[in-house]
Parts: C-alpha cells; sequence; structure tokens
C-alpha cells in the first residue's frame, strides 16, 4: 500500500486554479523531487496533503489517503497528528518557522509535549539536546535558550530539522529549504537531510525550482507547471532525457553545457499566474515544439517508457 | 585593453554598536584591490554578508569609503565635483536585484526610462522619446508597455525595464547588482541572453555581482571571489576556478549543485 496517494486532486482560488488534475502516489521509504517556478503550484499542491489551503483556496475535488484512510475523513484530533506527527514540514525561511518572541528551546518543548513524545519539559530538554547533536549543532544548551534572531539561516534550519525528527513523521515534505540559505550552507543541510531520510528510512518530497539540486537526493522527480504535473517518473530518466518541451527547457536553463559566453537557450514568454480552465495545453504559448492540436485540446498525462508525460508530441 | 576602472586598498567599516565607551566596527570591505578592464565582462562572486553589494555602492558613489579609492579612467571618483561627478554617474550606470522595488510604482514606463535623459539633459524631448523607444527595442520590450506601470508587468519584463533604464543614457559601465537572482529559472536565461547581447554587440563592460558560480564561470572574463569582505581569489575566471588559491574558492566549488552525497 503506498503511503501517501493523491487521486484527480483540484484547489481553486477565486482568480485561479492553482492545482488541476493532480494524481500521484508515494510508498514508504521513497525520495521525491517537485520541481516547478513560482506560481506553477507547488506550495499549495504540499499545504493541501495536509488538508491546509491558504486564503480563499478551496480544495474542489479529488481525494488524498494517507496509510490508507482519506485525510479529509479525519477527526480533528486526527488531523492535528497528521500535521508534524505523521507528515513533517520543513520551510522557505527557517528563521520565521520559529516565533521570534519565545526561546527556541520553549518551542520545542511545546511541541512535543503538543504531540505526546514526552510527558514533563525535562525530558523533552533532554530529547531535544540528543537530536540537536543528531544534526551536528556543536552547543545545544545555549542553542535552547536562544531566541531565534540569534540563530544564523543554515542554524536555523538544522534546529528546525531536528524537531521535525522529534516527532518521528513517516513523511518530510521540504518546501525550498535551502532557497534562503548559501551555497556552502545549501550542501551541508541536503547532506544533513538526505541522511536523516535514508537512515530513518523516511519518504521525501523536496520542492524546488532547481533542479540541478535534486541530483544525487531524489529517486523520482515530479515537475509542474501551471498547477499540473506534466512530467513525472524516475529522476535520473528524466534528467538525461526529459521528453517535455518544458522540462528540457528548465533543464537547458539551468545546465549550461555552452561554449563560454555563447547564448543559453531559453524559454520565451513569462510564467504564467493566473491559470483558468481552457481546452489546450497550458504551456502552448511559451513552446518551442507547438503544433496545431496544442491551441485546441488539453494534453492526458500518457504512459510512456516508465513515465508520466502531458504533452501532445507523443 | 587599459583598466577603465581601479579599486586599490578599498576599506569601508560601519559601526554596529554605538555607546559611550564601546563602537563595534564591521569590516564590510577590508582592504579591496582589483581592475576592471575596458570591454570586459567582470564577476564578483560571494556569499551573503562578503561585502559585495557595499562595493557596488562604492563603486556608484553612493557611499565613501573610510580608506582607499576608485579610479575611473586614472582619476578618483571621491575627488569628482559637480560636473565631473555628474559625467562619471552618466558613464556608470546600475541595473538592481529586485525589479519589484526599483521603480517608482507611481510612475509610467516611458517616464522611468527617460528620468536619466533628463536628469542629464540629453536630447530634445522628441529625441528622448526616440532613445526610450530605441532602449525599448534594445531589450526586447513592445513599444505597447510604454503607457504601463510597473506593477502591471511580470518580473522578467521589469527587469528589461532596468536594463532599458541602464542602458539608455550609453554608459561605459554597467554595474549589476545579483539582476537574475529573484527571477524565475525558465526567466533567468532570457536575462543573461538580454546582457550576454548588450555585452558583444554595444561593448559594455559589465561590472556582474552574483552568488551563482555557474552563471558566473559560463559569462565572465575574469572574477575577484569575496570573503568577509576581503578578496580571497582574483584572475581569469577559468584559472579562479580551476585552480583557486584560496580554501574557501575551493568550498564554494565542491558545495555547488549537483552535490556529491
Amino acid at each position: 500500500m503506498a503511503l501517501l496517494e493523491v487521486s484527480g486532486l483540484k484547489v481553486v482560488f477565486p482568480q485561479t486554479i492553482a492545482v488541476r488534475d493532480v494524481s500521484f502516489s508515494i510508498n514508504k521509504n521513497e525520495r521525491w523531487g517537485l520541481v516547478g517556478e513560482s506560481g506553477c503550484g507547488k506550495s499549495v499542491l504540499s499545504l493541501s496533503l495536509l488538508d491546509i489551503v491558504p486564503g480563499e483556496g478551496e480544495i474542489v475535488n479529488g481525494d488524498i489517503t494517507f496509510s490508507g484512510k482519506s485525510i479529509f475523513s479525519f477527526s480533528k484530533k486526527e488531523l492535528r497528528h497528521l500535521r508534524g506527527g505523521k507528515i513533517g514540514y520543513v520551510f522557505q525561511e527557517p528563521q520565521s518557522a520559529f516565533d521570534p518572541v519565545f526561546r527556541v528551546g520553549d518551542q520545542i518543548i511545546e511541541s512535543l509535549m503538543a504531540h505526546k513524545i514526552v510527558k514533563r519539559k525535562k525530558e523533552g530538554r533532554m530529547l531535544a539536546i540528543d537530536y540537536l547533536k543528531n544534526v551536528r549543532i556543536s552547543n545545544p544548551e545555549y542553542v535552547l535558550n536562544a531566541y531565534p534572531f540569534e540563530l544564523s539561516g543554515g542554524m536555523a534550519q538544522r534546529i528546525y530539522l531536528a524537531l521535525v525528527l522529534m516527532l518521528k513523521p513517516d513523511l518530510i515534505i521540504a518546501d525550498e529549504p535551502t532557497t534562503a540559505l548559501d551555497v556552502i550552507t545549501q550542501s551541508e543541510i541536503l547532506k544533513l537531510l538526505r541522511s536523516i531520510v535514508v537512515e530513518n528510512k523516511l519518504s521525501l518530497i523536496f520542492i524546488t525550482h532547481n533542479i540541478l539540486l535534486l541530483k544525487n537526493l531524489v529517486e523520482k522527480v515530479m515537475v509542474m507547471y501551471a498547477g499540473t504535473i506534466v512530467e513525472m517518473g524516475n529522476f535520473e530518466d528524466i534528467f538525461e532525457n526529459p521528453m517535455h518541451p518544458y522540462t528540457e527547457g528548465l533543464l537547458k536553463s539551468v545546465v549550461i553545457r555552452k561554449r563560454k559566453k555563447e547564448f543559453l537557450d531559453s524559454i520565451p514568454g513569462n510564467v504564467p499566474h493566473r491559470v483558468v480552465e481552457e481546452n489546450r495545453c497550458p504551456f502552448a504559448d511559451r513552446c518551442l515544439k507547438k503544433n496545431t492540436i496544442c491551441e485546441k485540446s488539453y494534453p492526458e498525462l500518457k504512459k510512456l517508457d516508465g513515465r508520466m508525460v502531458r504533452c501532445h508530441l507523443y | 585593453m587599459p583598466p577603465v576602472l581601479e579599486v586599490k586598498n578599498l576599506v569601508k567599516t560601519f559601526t554596529l554598536k554605538r555607546g559611550l565607551f564601546k563602537r563595534k566596527k564591521l569590516f564590510a570591505v577590508n582592504d579591496v584591490s582589483f581592475s576592471v578592464n575596458e570591454g570586459e565582462f567582470f564577476s564578483i562572486v560571494g556569499e551573503s554578508g562578503s561585502g559585495k553589494t557595499t562595493i557596488a555602492r562604492l563603486i556608484l558613489r553612493l557611499l565613501r569609503p573610510d580608506r582607499g579609492e576608485i579610479l575611473f579612467k586614472g582619476k578618483d571618483i571621491f575627488t569628482m565635483k559637480r560636473e565631473e561627478l555628474k559625467q562619471y554617474r552618466k558613464r556608470v550606470q546600475i541595473v538592481f536585484q529586485n525589479p519589484f522595488t526599483s521603480f517608482n510604482p507611481l510612475m509610467k514606463v516611458k517616464n522611468i526610462i527617460m528620468e536619466p535623459l533628463e536628469i542629464h539633459s540629453i536630447g530634445t524631448r522628441k529625441e528622448r522619446e526616440e532613445k526610450v523607444k530605441q532602449a525599448m527595442e534594445l531589450v526586447n520590450l513592445p513599444l505597447s508597455f510604454l503607457d504601463r506601470f510597473p506593477d502591471q508587468l511580470s518580473g522578467g519584463q521589469r527587469q528589461r525595464i532596468g536594463i532599458a533604464r541602464s542602458i539608455v543614457v550609453n554608459p561605459d559601465i554597467i554595474v549589476a547588482d545579483e539582476p537574475v537572482s529573484s527571477l524565475d529559472v525558465s526567466i533567468q536565461a532570457q536575462i543573461v541572453n538580454l546582457f550576454l547581447r548588450l555585452h558583444k554587440d554595444l561593448g559594455i563592460t559589465f561590472i556582474f555581482i552574483a552568488h551563482d558560480i555557474n552563471l558566473v564561470r559560463h559569462l565572465s572574463d575574469r572574477v575577484v571571489v569575496m570573503y568577509k569582505g576581503r578578496v580571497v581569489d582574483y584572475g581569469e575566471t577559468g584559472k579562479v576556478f580551476e585552480n583557486p588559491e584560496s580554501e574557501f574558492t575551493m568550498k564554494l566549488i565542491k558545495s555547488l549543485p549537483p552535490i556529491e552525497f
């Protein structure tokens, strides 16, 4: 049985369709990447997995099951346990994931007690120190007494990872966890995240706009554009041989295989920020391989060579 | 090629805490020297807080250094006065990092691009309009955008306007401070191509400030790597990245994605 299964998910906002016709399933112990640009719906999708839809958004269609049970049938208590207890969520801005007016240690202990991991504060503190050592924080006592602003970005992200881990989730969703960090810190956090996930046999969804970060980190990948999945399958296959023109363009804009100062291959046009339901391919306006059919019908997600592609070319 | 800009032993400190007896100083730029040749694509690389942006602001003379000098064609920019300074500021233009905050939201696109021409009293009203149109064509924007406001445009389009504003006065040097890092991946390549075309066709000297090493490697002739306010590597791009002198640059290269776990 799949750990997490999403079928026919559709999330709408008053002005736009954020997620459209999204289905996938994640097994235990599987590492996934989710790639897309701003406004493609990747964050709305990942928050929907916790039954959180920001603002005026609404899940109008589809189902999400976790360990075989629909999360929409969860009681409030079960939902609270799902959020954090079953699915850990790592945010983009590590410092703002913490409340600025409370000490880091108190916030960690509060979460531990809310999730009934520990009964007494003292126990929580001991556990926190253990876990902080695991994420290579050299002075855990000091860190627990610190306020979030006293931490560097890399440190805050380590501590947050430790907190997520202490709640013993089955799945970690990491939403651009290194975008706000410098290159060297980024590589340290990625290494830490990977070893945590592998050692504890967890599942992972790593969300990013930089497909290069996923190399060696994940086994599977889905590429999102305008709220929908355009390509999905084994990471290495897609990385080496992208089939959807959007995936191909995205790869070419980050992997530079050109002579010095040569012009880069770019995707023309702009990233769409409002998606409406139309009977045409959402990428047609920017596609270099566009056909007449692309303007006339919405492509289905087709199974091809062990992967899924949403394109009229195939 | 002779150097068009020489930075010599530049030091800039900021006072962090000011008390009666204690004063803590931050050396944002600490004894930095390098030179930029005419017509070259020069890059400044470093992590956040390494002093990159402070150097850009010093080059534009938006800040004054504690010590050291910056020579533009042999003349110290910090001793320039009135007319000379105005001329210098015409020759050196900037493109900012965030195209969402670098325009006056109440100005139309045409006024944004025309403003530098008015400040520098270039041409008649008609000639100015003509120059604005030329700049729009150079950055591949339709003329129908001239009457729009910045908030009606996307990030990539706005950055094109920032670039149009900088090239409209025919500068010698464009300082571009992280000009693509706030753009979407698929848009970044478009803007990079635009920089390359301006560099190749108009011979504009670029001082490109970035943290994306892959991009810097592709674009630049020479590079300085900064770490905590100091220059730790300096020279031809190929040499610096294949055979770096400093441990920091070595570490930086090893940390580039794709990461070997």
